[in-house]
């Protein structure tokens, strides 16, 4: 189980004014709700960076001080929103994390070892970045790794397919796809496009064709 | 041959405007590497379908290429040496309106360096500012 440690403060002021003005001062509007009920914060950017920094694309626990308490709330990241352009964040969200409940949450999967089908010539294709898992906040994995050394081309893992750690169980659906093991889409039919795309001249729509 | 709607409601659309950041389609849903736009304005069907042989011809047969916009939009023209009126001109070529954010293409099944040099031959073909991104920048 990973986990961070952040401070936020207490924020009273709402809206979009308010926000843009916290944005402009270097914080970043956020919100933890859950059992305690819904409490709007302001995070430090820079901090909150460093912090994302070290648990991207791993599911972590975040000890938040609110206000500068020695009493942390324990939280997950449920959802950021950022720029699109700048990548800056716009706002966090936090789910409440209590201790010796179980939580539901997001965790990511990766691959694991080197995939036989890959080195002749396949792809290996994650139909399901994240699974849903129940557990208590102590058993938090921080990702689920799938085992890939056994797959040729053709083949695919399924949810049922994956070893759970103990105390951890997986919510998503038995049957769906983890990861798959494709042919690769450049290949005979790529080639000829590309021959006729040298060949023809650059066909123009056809004004009948759009009805 | 390029990308156009196989059958539309209306022959044809008026202009409109392009403003605001993309709301979807800014994120890697597909593939492990992509090139976001961070410009604004229309790509056409044609320069779409050359971005897109760019990067099957470098990679020749590797990966997998995932395209995230689509031309839905027609474009039309009045003939050269033609007087104003007399309605509007006919559909010149097909068009995806991209806002800043948008990712184009996606990218999956090579090593970093090879995409990110599919991405630049990609980007060459454009007429728009782009940047390579990968699913751990994100």
């Amino acid at each position: 189980m990973k986990q961070v440690s952040l401070n936020a403060k207490s924020r009273t002021e709402k809206g979009r004014n308010a926000s843009k003005r916290l944005r402009g001062a270097g914080s970043i509007p956020a919100v933890i709700y859950g059992e305690s009920g819904v409490r709007d914060l302001s995070l430090s950017q820079k901090e909150f960076s460093l912090a994302w920094r070290s648990v991207v694309g791993r599911a972590a626990l975040i000890e938040l001080h609110v206000d500068g308490a020695d009493e942390s709330t324990f939280a997950i990241i449920q959802e950021t929103q950022r720029n699109p352009r700048t990548d800056s964040f716009q706002h966090i969200d936090f789910k409440e994390v209590v201790r010796g409940k179980d939580m539901e949450a997001e965790i990511p999967v990766i691959s694991k070892g080197v995939c036989p089908g890959v080195k002749n010539g396949g792809i290996l294709e994650f139909h399901s970045e994240t699974l849903t898992v129940r557990c208590r906040p102590r058993d938090l994995p921080e990702a689920i790794s799938v085992d890939v050394t056994g797959m040729q081309i053709g083949d695919s893992l399924h949810v049922r397919d994956l070893p759970t750690a103990e105390g951890v169980t997986i919510l998503s659906d038995d049957d769906l796809v983890v990861v798959a093991c494709v042919g690769s889409s450049g290949g005979a039919s790529a080639a000829a496009d590309e021959a006729g795309d040298e060949d023809e001249a650059p066909a123009k729509p056809a004004e009948a064709k759009a009805k | 041959m390029p990308l156009m709607p196989s059958r539309t409601k209306f022959r044809k659309q008026q202009r409109g405007r392009n403003r605001g950041n993309a709301k979807g389609g800014d994120t890697l849903a597909f593939g492990d590497f992509g090139i976001q736009c961070l410009g604004r304005g229309n790509l056409t069907a044609q320069q779409i379908e050359a971005a897109r042989v760019a990067i099957n011809r470098y990679l020749s047969r590797r990966g997998k290429v995932w395209i995230r916009v689509f031309p839905h939009k027609p474009i039309t023209k009045k003939p050269a040496e033609t007087r104003q009126g007399k309605g509007k001109g006919g559909v010149e070529y097909w068009a995806a309106v991209i806002k800043p954010g948008a990712i184009l293409f996606e990218l999956s099944g090579v090593s970093v360096t090879a995409a990110r040099e599919a991405m630049r031959l990609a980007d060459g073909k454009l007429p728009l500012p782009c940047r390579f991104i990968t699913r751990e920048t994100i």
